[in-house]
């Protein structure tokens, strides 16, 4: 018999801590590409594969979270935030790792020998994506001292200004994109429509980190 | 005088059984915010909840055993009568919910129970209806409206003013390291206040078959110790149990609930109120909830524990009256 006579139920399921670690497993996610495009990049078909299926376990391992966090977010759950809010951008999170998964699997199509140039532009690219991803990551991490602050002031400002300097790598990325865009277009169709497929989908995982912070921004500020 | 022995042994297994469960549900924040340790937290409890018993519980023990049923018009034989159906009916209901994990009130019990037994009176031709002090009644039912209410207003009082004041301007580590020493002493405050208030659960009948028109210090003493007992043998287990479901409790958040409950209580003990404890603490935690406080509530709990409050009295009301007309039947 177990004989307990407990209130302390009344503290339901937190999908927070899950919250932060779903974000950093979408972080994972674009890690892991960075780290294909090198191995594409050098030749190492095989590698790109094995990193491929990694980026598949990682997006599966997302799956998970945020079905365990909508499965457990009952309806009788009180949250210090608007609930379906928090659900909205648990979707755009999750979009990150899919739009990884795509580009992953485009990835290992097949090998295309392009310009040097070209090769230069995509690692700044990535680069600078490594780092929106950082500050992405940075900002979702806000996310124990928003609640132990009870959303004090200072906490949010400092939220507020983490979303402008995401919008900010944001827009750099999407220019350099573009740029890259123009160079593509100058080279023969097979190659153009595999690096443009690149582009556009380094493009929609920039834009998704973004749309990501404005809805973190959006779930803790109102 | 028969059944003397038997409601000092029932009325220490309700002692007892105040001690292992609801004392661990009054300072289980405690635990959960690891102000405490489950050896600290069992020690303190035990000194703070007998200390309580002893020194501020006469007031609440006195309206259970004379406020509602007026004994002072009973022969001592059906008083006797009365308090053993009335201790024994609200205990088998707190055991038959505890098996369940019902959540429920000890005091709500002993209420529902002490009624029936003046119901029972009544219907035994002992006894008018209208003798019954429904009035007194009435103020302990709106009480228990009142506590969690209560509760929850200073809960969220409490919290809204620390946060304002104290976590908006000033480096949240230091804040709640600060806070860290300040759950310790509402630990405290909170086993005192509940020791003061629920004795009277498990010795006001007691003290009623005895005929005392004042409750007795070595009665109170006596249910001290059943409480006592109760923490050191079971309240281990319970606190363990409630300690790892409690996450992301903070000191700020758990002094919050504590000290908002602490008050309530002894406000209430103060006033000869047998308010609920476990109730009141739900309150408290929901007032730091809706102050943002807190991560995650689940209301559906809270509807199950009102439904399981709301069952209480009836259930032991019913069942004391059945116990005393099987004692009556018994001769």
């Amino acid at each position: 018999m177990k004989f307990i006579r407990s209130v302390f139920d009344v503290f339901g399921y937190s999908p927070f801590e899950d919250l932060v670690k779903h974000a950093e497993i979408c972080g994972r996610a674009i890690e892991l590409l960075i780290e294909q495009f090198a191995a594409y990049k050098d030749g190492k078909m095989d590698e790109v594969k094995r990193i491929g299926k990694e980026i598949d376990k990682v997006e599966h391992e997302a799956d998970l979270i945020k079905r365990k966090i909508m499965d457990k977010t009952s309806e009788s759950l009180v949250l210090p935030v608007d609930k379906y809010k928090l659900f909205n951008f648990l979707f755009t999170q999750d979009v990150i790792a899919n739009r990884c998964e795509t580009l992953a699997k485009v990835m290992s199509f097949k090998k295309v020998e392009v310009p040097e140039e070209l090769w230069k532009d995509l690692e700044d690219i990535l680069k600078n994506l490594k780092e929106l991803v950082a500050m992405y990551e940075h900002l979702v991490n806000h996310t124990s001292s928003l609640l132990k602050t009870s959303f004090s002031k200072r906490e949010v400002e400092e939220v507020s200004n983490h979303v402008s300097e995401i919008e900010r790598v944001e827009e750099k990325l999407g220019s350099m994109l573009m740029r890259l865009n123009k160079k593509i277009f100058d080279l023969e169709p097979s190659k153009a429509i595999l690096m443009r497929e690149f582009a556009m989908n380094l493009i929609k995982i920039a834009k998704s980190v973004e749309d990501s912070a404005r809805m973190f921004k959006s779930v803790f500020m109102g | 005088m028969d059944f003397i022995l038997p409601i000092l042994i029932v009325g220490l297994y309700m002692a007892w059984n105040i001690g292992a469960n609801d004392a661990a549900n009054s300072m289980g924040t405690s635990y959960g915010s690891k102000a405490l340790t489950i050896k600290q937290i069992i020690f303190l409890a035990c000194i703070l909840e007998f200390l309580g018993a002893s020194f501020f519980g006469h007031r609440v023990t006195h309206t259970i055993a004379k406020g509602i049923v007026p004994i002072e018009f009973l022969s001592q034989d059906i008083v006797i009568l009365g308090a053993f159906a009335s201790i024994l009916s609200a205990s088998l209901w707190v055991t038959i919910a505890t098996y369940y994990g019902l959540p429920v009130s000890t005091s709500h019990s002993i209420v529902g129970a002490v009624l029936g037994f003046g119901i029972a009176a009544w219907l035994n031709g002992l006894l008018d209806l209208d003798a019954i002090k429904w009035f007194v009644l009435l103020r302990i039912i709106l009480s228990w409206v009142l506590s969690p209410f209560f509760g929850a207003l200073l809960g969220f009082l409490t919290f809204y003013l620390i946060r304002k004041i104290l976590l908006e301007n000033f480096d949240v580590t230091s804040v709640e390291r600060v806070f860290r020493y300040l759950q310790v002493l509402s630990a405290c405050f909170v086993a005192f206040a509940h020791g003061s208030n629920d004795v009277a659960n498990a010795v006001g009948p007691v003290c009623a078959a005895f005929g005392y028109a004042e409750t007795p210090p070595w009665i109170l003493m006596l249910g001290g110790l059943g409480i006592a007992v109760g923490i050191a043998t079971w309240g281990y287990r319970v606190m363990e149990v409630v300690g790892k479901r409690i996450t992301e409790l903070t000191w700020t958040r758990g002094f919050s609930a504590e000290f908002s409950t602490a008050t309530t209580v002894l406000a209430a003990s103060y006033l000869g109120m047998p308010i609920s404890t476990t109730h009141t603490i739900v309150g408290s935690v929901i007032g730091v909830g809706l102050a943002r406080g807190i991560a995650s509530i689940d209301l559906r709990i809270v509807g199950t524990i009102t439904i399981s409050w709301l069952l209480t009295i009836p259930i032991t009301t019913v069942l004391t009256t059945l116990i005393y007309y099987i004692l009556i039947i018994l001769g």
